[in-house]
């Protein structure tokens, strides 16, 4: 079973691929054009960004061919290559901050769960290495901080704040986070922007979808006191699989203090 | 009586060798204590985050160890050391007139090391000198220029003179000052100046970008869009953003106001304007 027809029939873009020698495969997901080439001793990945998104999908292999200058493109020397490759997907390797395009308020006492999509990486891995990571959606640069002397570099991303009940049809090159936000101050919490620390958080695949671990963000009574923010270690559902590890080990503090900067 | 001043000689001499090999001593805890100061400084300057300035701190505390190690051992000798002091301070001065900027570039690097306003590696500008920090030492700081050259510049003059540290916050805004011409609807080309910046990945959505009009001149109104960058994407961002504002502008048929002259030819008077 050539590659293609094996993706056509388990519907999977990603996972272990085979590719022979003087053969390309392509990808497309998001905005993401991605084409990899084996020959006898080098693994060639060529990407550019396409106008339209698109979703995930494993297009072709084709013959390898001489590609024009719109393509960016890097060569990876092995001794030898072997046919199986690897295309895996991954989170952002840096916080995304998450603008909803119409604010959602959480009264006094109440609880919510929001869910929020963010932009998957793909991960490259040829010869049991991982030799190159891509967005699927390039994002523009944000800064996240009380000032610009101090905060960190961030994504910016906009984004439906949805409830969990009302989740529609979603990208699948997206991965969805749920976020539980509970309110026990007296007075409405008005989440204009989310920081969303996504390479502290893990992956899974549920429900035909791509998930991450939930947080859960509650705000305290007293304004004096720290919003306290976890990670829940547990999948996002039964049956959830999980297929990558975060990124960055997990610490209360840092993101406790993002997410303050949620009520300024 | 020749016996007693023979032993009295010996005695005298067995003291004087005596101090002299204590002298020595203190000499050598001086010179083994210096040399401490100079290896363990520096991982002890380097924990209090001052590893930029080891170079002028280190030779000073190891000179200071040794100068008081000497001023013991003479002391140990019997040596008045007010009227060493005394002397050592008609030759200081004397010393001091030949190398006042000498002496004045070491206070000073002591002054910059106690402010700590760059470190190695951090891109400052110098009156017109713009470069990487190569080294901080007793008498001046060397920088590598973007063109790559080697400058050299006392600390005197980073003491007296305005430096700009280029890599101390982890943001910078770059500023693109623009002329629209006159009659041209300044809401549209805030409006594409903005839409543009969203589109550029290394500009920055926050803090967001600034319009502003500076002032009016005879080409057009003159503008400013301020836009944000990662530091270390700051000349990609510049370049990026300064080529997307012209295409942006071109594509709208907005034009760059160019110095226009109007010659007026008057015939002299009398004389009739001639055809063609």
């Amino acid at each position: 079973m050539i590659e293609e027809e094996r993706v056509a029939a388990t519907g999977d873009w990603w996972g272990d691929f085979t590719l022979e020698e003087e053969r390309s495969a392509l990808w497309r997901a998001g905005t993401l054009a991605l084409r990899v080439t084996r020959q006898q001793s080098e693994w060639r990945m060529a990407w550019r960004s396409e106008p339209d998104e698109a979703a995930p999908a494993m297009t072709a292999t084709v013959p390898a061919e001489d590609l024009d200058d719109t393509w960016e493109l890097r060569r990876y020397g092995f001794s030898t290559t072997t046919a199986v490759g690897r295309l895996v997907p991954a989170l952002s390797d840096r916080t995304i901050v998450s603008r909803p395009a119409i604010p959602v308020a959480v009264p006094p006492g109440q609880s919510i769960d929001l869910v929020v999509t963010t932009p998957l990486w793909l991960r490259a891995e040829c010869e049991g290495l991982a030799i190159n990571e891509l967005p699927t959606l390039r994002l523009s640069d944000t800064w996240f901080g009380a000032s610009t002397r101090e905060g960190q570099l961030c994504y910016a991303a906009r984004t439906h704040l949805r409830p969990a009940r009302e989740l529609g049809e979603v990208s699948g090159w997206r991965a969805l986070t749920t976020v539980r936000v509970i309110n026990r101050a007296a007075d409405t919490l008005v989440v204009e922007r989310l920081a969303l620390p996504v390479p502290r958080l893990a992956l899974y695949r549920h429900r035909d979808a791509f998930w991450t671990s939930t947080i859960t963000l509650e705000r305290p009574l007293e304004s004096s006191e720290e919003a306290q923010v976890t990670v829940d270690p547990a999948p996002p559902g039964p049956g959830a699989v999980r297929i990558g590890e975060p990124r960055e080990t997990a610490d209360e503090h840092p993101v406790s203090r993002v997410f303050n900067s949620l009520f300024g | 009586m020749e016996a007693l001043l023979a032993e009295l000689r010996a005695a005298v001499n067995a003291e004087l060798v005596w101090s002299l090999v204590q002298a020595l001593l203190i000499l050598l805890v001086g010179f083994v204590l210096s040399r401490i100061v100079r290896s363990r400084s520096a991982a002890v300057l380097q924990r209090l985050g001052l590893e930029t300035y080891s170079g002028i701190l280190v030779v000073s505390a190891s000179w200071l160890v040794l100068a008081i190690a000497v001023a013991a051992a003479l002391q140990h000798l019997g040596f008045d050391l007010s009227v060493i002091l005394g002397a050592a301070g008609v030759f200081s001065v004397a010393i001091g007139f030949a190398s006042q900027t000498s002496f004045s570039n070491v206070i000073s690097g002591l002054f910059l090391a106690m402010e700590r306003s760059f470190s190695v590696g951090d891109v400052i500008k110098v009156g017109t000198t713009m470069g990487e920090v190569l080294s901080v030492d007793l008498l001046s700081v060397k920088l590598r220029t973007f063109d790559n050259l080697y400058v050299r510049i006392p600390n005197e003059v980073l003491v007296k003179g305005e430096i700009t540290n280029l890599s101390r916050f982890p943001i910078r805004r770059a500023d693109f000052v623009l002329i629209v011409p006159y009659g041209e609807d300044l809401d549209r080309v805030r409006d594409l100046l903005m839409e543009l910046a969203m589109r550029e990945p290394l500009a920055m959505v926050e803090p967001k970008p600034v319009f502003q009009i500076l002032s009016t001149s005879e080409l057009g109104v003159q503008l400013q869009f301020s836009v944000w960058a990662a530091r270390e994407r700051f000349l990609d961002m510049k370049t990026a953003t300064q080529i997307g504002i012209r295409e942006a502008l071109d594509d709208a048929g907005i034009a760059h106001p160019l110095p226009r002259r109007v010659l007026v030819h008057e015939p002299p008077p009398g004389t009739e304007p001639t055809a063609g």
